[in-house]
């Protein structure tokens, strides 16, 4: 990705991130020979990395400003972890 | 060689002076009940960048401003307006039976990083060195990922179950990626009715706020997610 608007801030990933699943990996095909779609695959991939380490971030920051972990609520809801 | 934007039920014309992929200007392909905004391009290929995607999805989002459009996958280039028109004639059913399904609506999407309610650690006592510990070791590691996969797997599936019954009774459709250990993200899209879209961001927002979770709303889309021509 060599486009001028980057480096972008973490929101900013994380909208682009959506962008990107959307317009690439989504949609009507009414062509058999997508072939960008192939080279897509590249650039979901980066986009998922940046998009997971930008959620990572801005929850980092949200517990920092409320003073406590994100999801601390939410771990009674979730099924009991014995993986059986 | 024509780039395709999407697909339009009726036809209409895009708005004088509409850009699309390197400012190439978008025009309308009338195909008889459906219409294609599509470009002229000079290659049958399109690489890929972040600028070329966005200008795709701005050209839908002008679409959407006078209906719902189908929106097309990125990088679809056919030969020329017989190419389009076969194309599009070999799927019409299909077509007008998803155009039924989206008229009126928008898709709104949710992702959240899936947190498994602990890390499940599978005993390692007793294993030794030696080809038997050895073996021992990988057989438990493969155990613990398995766990762990399961772990994600119904911690989004938790989620998810939360979210249906939120928002569910707002939406006419659901298309769910759910999260891998190693992708710990997931993504819901619902395919909302455009007066439901204020309700459908209120009902998100306070369960996230309950729930504890950063439930991230993205849209309104174009119903990327709900365009696939299944039989």
């Amino acid at each position: 990705m060599t486009d001028p608007d980057l480096p972008l801030n973490d929101a900013e990933e994380v909208e682009l991130s959506d962008l990107l699943s959307h317009v690439l990996d989504k949609g009507v095909v009414i062509t058999g020979d997508v072939v960008i779609s192939v080279a897509g695959i590249d650039l979901i991939a980066v986009s998922l990395s940046v998009l997971i380490s930008a959620l990572e971030t801005i929850e980092r920051k949200h517990a920092s400003i409320s003073g406590q972990l994100p999801y601390a609520r939410d771990l009674s809801v979730l099924p009991p972890a014995t993986g059986e | 060689m024509i780039y395709l934007y999407c697909l339009l039920q009726p036809a209409s014309d895009p708005p004088p002076g509409l850009a699309g992929v390197d400012d190439l200007a978008v025009h309308l392909e009338d195909l008889g009940d459906v219409g294609a905004w599509v470009s002229d391009v000079p290659a049958s290929t399109l690489e890929h960048s972040v600028n070329r995607v966005r200008a795709h999805d701005r050209v839908i989002r002008r679409a959407m401003a006078d209906g719902t459009p189908i929106p097309a996958r990125f990088g679809q280039i056919v030969r020329d307006r017989d190419a389009l028109a076969s194309a599009v004639a070999a799927r019409r059913d299909l077509l007008i039976r998803c155009f039924d399904a989206v008229r009126g609506a928008v898709e709104m999407t949710i992702r959240w990083q899936v947190r498994p309610a602990e890390e499940c650690q599978v005993p390692t006592g007793g294993v030794v060195g030696g080809s038997e510990g050895a073996g021992r070791a990988y057989l438990l590691a493969i155990a613990e990922e398995h766990r762990r996969e399961r772990n994600v797997l119904a911690a989004g599936t938790t989620m998810r179950e939360r979210i249906q019954g939120a928002v569910g009774s707002l939406a006419r459709a659901e298309a769910y990626r759910g999260a891998t250990a190693a992708n710990p993200v997931a993504t819901v899209s619902h395919l909302v009715p455009r007066e439901m879209v204020g309700r459908y961001r209120s009902a998100v927002g306070l369960l996230g706020a309950s729930a504890g979770v950063e439930l991230r709303v993205s849209g309104p889309w174009a119903p990327y997610s709900f365009a696939e021509l299944n039989p």
